[in-house]
């Protein structure tokens, strides 16, 4: 037992000292960071449980209290042994609620007339110090930066709130029942993203600095190097604390393996038990799901967006327009697990978990995803992960960053649906490919993801049918009037995968319109490839939208056009079924026919279906997919589809790509 | 239309070339198309009456047929168009089975005739025949009932969508 | 949209006020006393809408007809049920609030009651005159929206008006008070003190006010959607309910909402009432499960 951990010693601080910080100066290092400007973040014990809240001083710190956490169960207790101030595992809250608070404002947006202003918020942010963060904490806000900040899209907000705290990692000494660290590479002791860290004795605390700014606030606090004793106490630490930890989780292998379970019967065990309260992804330091509610005064003139915690877990994440994609429990518990251990580890390179146990201890109902990924994912049967996506095309601003055009011209294509001509669109917009997609924004209505249906060198057109309550405003505005605009996104349709091949091109309903620029460039460089097919369905006549340029296309020598429809009266001449009816008995030369289907799922489903039995290729099948889009650069997390990100990785998609994902229910 | 009709010189050869013929093994086919009568249909002809014998299986080389249904208040309506390639009258091949719908050419249509009794008679003799043209017989029929589940599904959702359950 | 509100933004911009009634059925007024609450809110609302009943409020009186009627309380009388569909064609958009017109409310205890229980409260039961059973509007007329609570909240109802005037959906969350709690950084009072609580299966919509003061939640707003009350249940058990621990704690404000009410019938209804005499208990598990 180290009685007194300090020896004198005069000379610079090292990167690899040892410093010793006796427990009675802990005020000391609180009014330092203080007088620094910081605001501290600490744990207190608040009704019985250990949370973390701005603290004034060190008196206010725990001492002499730990914790012991089960599936579904908390509690605190006084600590056997000597007093510790840091001597318990995880909290119920985690970091992100500084970082990635549970609200922020996004901006504002006016409506002048018809025309349109979005602002940014004003991002005032106190620099802040985090005293006695976890290894595993630590890794979880490495995590977010790699997700927030450091990834494809940065985010404004998290950026502005990240760029100046100083964080105090602590040693865990204490691990529950529900800590994993060691077997998710994250813990107990701190190695990273640490300005200094304290390894806590009995007496005081064993201090080393991992940055400059950390080495600074030694000097500032004048500690004396730590004696090797207490240096060597401060060593057994983390080890006890990972020899404590029983129970482990295989990672080896681990996305691969459940990512290729999706149709496992657990998940509909699991579902039995899971209440879908959110709470797992609420407590969890890394899931960064959110939704943008926007509300506008009662003249829709002036509307304040705000962005929340959101989960997978609730019925409107999955919603679009007439239905929902997860509408079960457990479709909504397999999207999380998934995307947790498995899809995130292509869109950021680690997995989102770091085995802290929040998400196991405040599950109400006590679900352990230690167990859960045992089953589902046992290892031997390891599946090739689907192939990566070219993600280096994408253009898009921050959320909340609208860019204004101007509707020229209105068309109206069927009784609810309208095709507008925008000018005064910006550069990179016009600029766009074939199949990519805008988030179309007026004040007052959630954004709406909008196909482009035209690029002419002067703007675009939208075809746009009233289904939602934005789509239904939208659809009224007259010419003259503006809408916000941002984009261009996602992935758009591979023209050059048919170059010297067949082209088939297969539109349902409104899937036709985002196939047009694709059929306008086929048409423009018609050379590049050998026979064109074009082979549109409607439900009724009526319902047949873009019926000039069909017309058009069909007057073309060279293109084969043909348009069937569900239901007719006797005044209609041409064929009457299902799309596929079209192509199914036609010759089609399997090895040199690339098809680009978009409509609905089960048109889509169906075709595929059919063209797959005529020996088509699935890496030589195109499909569109809708879903409930929400940033529109693959983080909020609404849009995943097995494991895709609709906005960001498709729309577009070859059958190949999406593996069992396309017909699997409730994915 | 006659220029097509002289156009087709070898009819075993047209046969084999549409998606039903092409299921249909070489020696069987010869005799197949031993038993087919080409013909012209003109906007109109009833080829088959939902309800009455059904007298040959017509294989469509050209043009388009609809199969219809007579609605209460819409009249008669096409339920679906068989386009070249596939067949009509399927029923023929059981004997007892008149005909499940009426069908009426929607455009000048090319069509081989088989005649019921030969076929049947030809389909007693050849079990390799029979076989390939009972499969494929099967093979339309599952595609039409597909067509048809499909059909309803899509107005299935559009009476729901209709039902204005949602005020907004 | 309704034609009749859509026709209330006319294409030159300058929309007529709508017309916005409030009236009441079986109920305590608590909810109209949320409306009131608003203070200044509620005078900008009058700016945009023309109060033409609000008998709370204002001793004028109208038939309407209404663009939007707000309906409080539930049906418990003959008289009141055909009240409601004079006023269901009086109306252009007719939005329930409040537990009782939403689930039928405390009061709606009254379809478990085995023998009448106006003997008990009223010194002349041969006076009353009301239905057996205490239902929501919903079961009489169509309900364009409901708002939920006991009472209902003021924001939502501002957000619910707001929806009608600028003419999109209200952003009326469906998920659970738990995702309320933890955004307000509320300790679980299950996980951290074995407290019964119903958050799981409930509506959020109150700002998680009771687990924010160390109690459980006792489902003001109602069952939520894809509500796992068979789960829930097990949880309870370990907490040591047994089975009429679970009823009396469902048998509340919205214990005649379908998924509590089969609920409680599983379990041989409330405590002290007993199971409704046309309930045949299933042979099988309880029908816990609502279906989604």
């Amino acid at each position: 037992m180290v009685t007194t951990g300090a020896v004198s010693h005069d000379g610079p601080a090292t990167m690899g000292s040892r410093w010793w910080l006796p427990r009675e100066d802990l005020g000391r290092l609180v009014a330092s960071l203080r007088a620094d400007g910081r605001d501290v973040i600490g744990p207190v014990v608040e009704g019985g449980t250990i949370v973390y809240r701005e603290i004034t001083d060190a008196a206010a710190l725990p001492i002499g209290v730990t914790d012991e956490q089960a599936p579904g169960r908390y509690r605190t207790q006084p600590s056997t042994g000597a007093p510790h101030t840091f001597g318990f595992a995880s909290s119920p809250t985690s970091w992100k609620a500084w970082t990635f608070p549970p609200r922020v404002g996004l901006g504002t947006a006016r409506r002048d007339g018809d025309a349109l202003t979005f602002e940014q918020p004003e991002r005032r942010v106190r620099p802040l110090a985090f005293l006695g963060a976890r290894a595993c904490d630590l890794a979880a806000i490495a995590v977010h930066d790699r997700v927030l900040r450091d990834g494809l899209v940065a985010d404004d907000d998290y950026v502005a709130r990240r760029a100046d705290i100083l964080t105090i990692g602590v040693d865990c000494a204490a691990p529950s029942s529900t800590c994993f660290c060691s077997s998710m590479g994250t813990g107990p002791e701190v190695t990273t993203g640490h300005d200094i860290a304290l390894t806590e004795l009995d007496d005081g605390f064993v201090v080393r600095a991992g940055t400059d700014a950390g080495r600074a606030l030694v000097e500032r606090l004048a500690l004396a190097e730590a004696d090797q004793a207490a240096v060597d106490a401060a060593r057994r630490v983390p080890e006890q604390a990972r020899a404590s930890m029983t129970r482990s989780l295989a990672t080896d292998g681990l996305p691969a393996r459940l990512v290729a379970r999706p149709d496992h019967p657990r998940w509909a065990e699991i579902a039995e038990r899971c209440l879908a309260c959110t709470s797992c992804t609420m407590v969890c330091p890394t899931c960064f799901c959110t939704s943008v509610t926007q509300v506008s005064d009662l003249d829709a003139t002036h509307a304040t967006s705000t962005r929340q915690w959101d989960s997978c877990f609730t019925l409107g994440f999955g919603a679009v327009a007439g239905g929902n994609f997860r509408s079960r429990r457990q479709d909504r518990y397999r999207q999380w697990l998934t995307h947790k251990f498995g899809t995130w580890v292509e869109q950021f390179g680690t997995m989102g978990c770091v085995g802290c146990g929040r998400c196991i201890t405040w599950c109400p109902v006590g679900i352990d995803i230690r167990d859960e990924l045992e089953v589902i994912a046992a290892p031997p049967a390891v599946v090739e992960h689907p192939p990566g996506t070219d993600r280096s095309s994408i253009v898009a601003a921050s959320p909340g960053q609208y860019a204004t055009a101007t509707i020229a011209a209105v068309e109206r294509e069927t009784p609810d649906t309208w095709t507008f001509t925008l000018s005064g669109v910006p550069e990179p917009i016009t600029g766009g490919q074939p199949g990519q997609f805008l988030m179309v924004d007026l004040p007052g209505y959630s954004a709406v993801p909008i196909s482009i249906s035209r690029y002419r060198p002067d703007g675009i057109q939208l075809t746009i049918r009233a289904a939602g309550p934005a789509t239904t405003v939208i659809t009224q505005l007259p010419v003259g009037a503006q809408l916000g605009l941002r984009g261009p996104l996602g992935r758009g349709w591979p023209a050059s995968a048919a170059d010297g091949r067949d082209v088939l091109i297969v539109a349902g309903g409104l899937g036709l319109p985002p196939l047009r620029p694709l059929i306008e460039q086929v048409i423009a460089e018609r050379g590049r490839f050998r026979d064109v097919r074009i082979v549109i369905g409607a439900r009724t006549p009526d319902d047949l939208v873009l019926r000039g340029d069909t017309a058009a296309w069909r007057a073309l020598d060279d293109v084969s056009v043909e348009v069937t429809v569900d239901r007719a009266g006797p005044d209609w001449a041409g064929p009457v079924g299902v799309v596929t009816q079209l192509f199914d008995r036609a010759p089609i030369d399997p090895i040199r026919t690339v098809a680009y289907l978009c409509g609905p799922e089960r048109m889509m489903q169906a075709a595929s279906r059919v063209l797959g039995g005529r020996g088509l290729l699935p890496d030589r099948i195109y499909v569109s997919m809708e879903r409930h889009m929400e940033c529109g650069v693959g983080l909020c997390g609404h849009c995943q589809m097995g494991p895709f990100f609709v906005c960001k990785d498709g729309p577009v998609f070859s059958r190949a790509e999406l593996g069992d994902a396309f017909e699997l229910e409730g994915i | 239309m006659l220029h097509l009709m002289n156009a087709i010189a070898d009819l075993r050869q047209a046969i084999g070339a549409t998606w039903f013929g092409s299921g249909i093994p070489a020696p069987s086919l010869e005799r197949l198309a031993s038993l087919g009568r080409l013909r012209e249909a003109g906007p109109g002809e009833l080829l088959l009456v939902e309800g009455a014998p059904t007298a040959e299986l017509d294989l469509i080389l050209s043009g388009r047929v609809g199969v219809t249904e007579r609605e209460p208040g819409r009249g008669e309506v096409t339920l679906m168009t068989v386009e070249p390639g596939d067949i009509v009258g399927w029923s023929v091949l059981l004997s007892h089975l008149p005909a499940t719908a009426t069908v009426r050419v929607m455009e000048r249509t090319l069509l081989v005739a088989f005649p019921g009794e030969d076929l049947r008679a030809a389909l007693a003799q050849d079990p390799v025949l029979s076989a390939a043209i009972h499969r494929q017989a099967l093979d339309a029929v599952a595609r039409r009932l597909m067509a048809t589940r499909h059909q309803l599904l899509d107005l299935g959702s559009a009476l729901a969508s209709g039902l204005g359950i949602d005020p907004w | 949209m309704s034609t009749e509100i859509a026709a209330a933004r006319p294409a030159d911009g300058t929309p007529r006020p709508l017309s916005v009634g409030v009236v009441k059925l079986a109920s305590c007024d608590g909810c109209q006393l949320a409306l009131l609450g608003l203070g200044p809110l509620l005078l900008d609302l009058g700016a945009h809408f023309r109060i033409a009943e609000f008998g709370e409020a204002s001793s004028e009186r109208s038939d309407g007809p209404f663009d939007v009627l707000l309906v409080e309380g539930s049906v418990s009388t003959e008289e009141q049920a055909h009240h409601l569909q004079h006023l269901r064609e009086r109306s252009a958009l007719l939005v329930t609030i409040g537990a009782c017109a939403t689930a039928g409310g405390i009061q709606a205890l009254r379809g478990w009651a085995t023998e009448s229980v106006a003997p008990v409260v009223y010194a002349h039961p041969e006076w009353v005159d009301a239905l057996p059973t205490v239902t929501p509007v919903a079961d009489h007329v169509k309900v364009d929206a409901e708002l939920r609570g006991c009472p209902i909240d003021g924001g939502q109802l501002v957000e619910l008006l707001t929806a009608v005037r600028v003419g999109r959906r209200p952003q009326l969350p469906d998920e659970a008070v738990c995702a309320a709690c933890k955004r307000a950084g509320t300790v679980c009072v299950v996980v951290a003190k074995g407290e019964p609580c119903l958050g799981p299966l409930t509506r959020t919509g109150c700002g998680a006010l009771c687990p924010a003061w160390g109690r459980g939640c006792y489902a003001c707003f109602g069952p939520r959607e894809s509500a796992n009350v068979a789960g829930e249940a097990r949880n309870l058990r370990w907490m040591g309910l047994d089975d009429a621990g679970i009823a009396r704690r469902l048998s509340l404000f919205t214990a005649w909402a379908p998924t509590f009410r089969e609920a409680i019938d599983a379990r041989g209804g409330p405590p002290g009432f007993g199971p409704r005499s046309a309930v045949v208990p299933a042979s099988g598990a309880p029908p816990e499960e609502a279906p989604r």
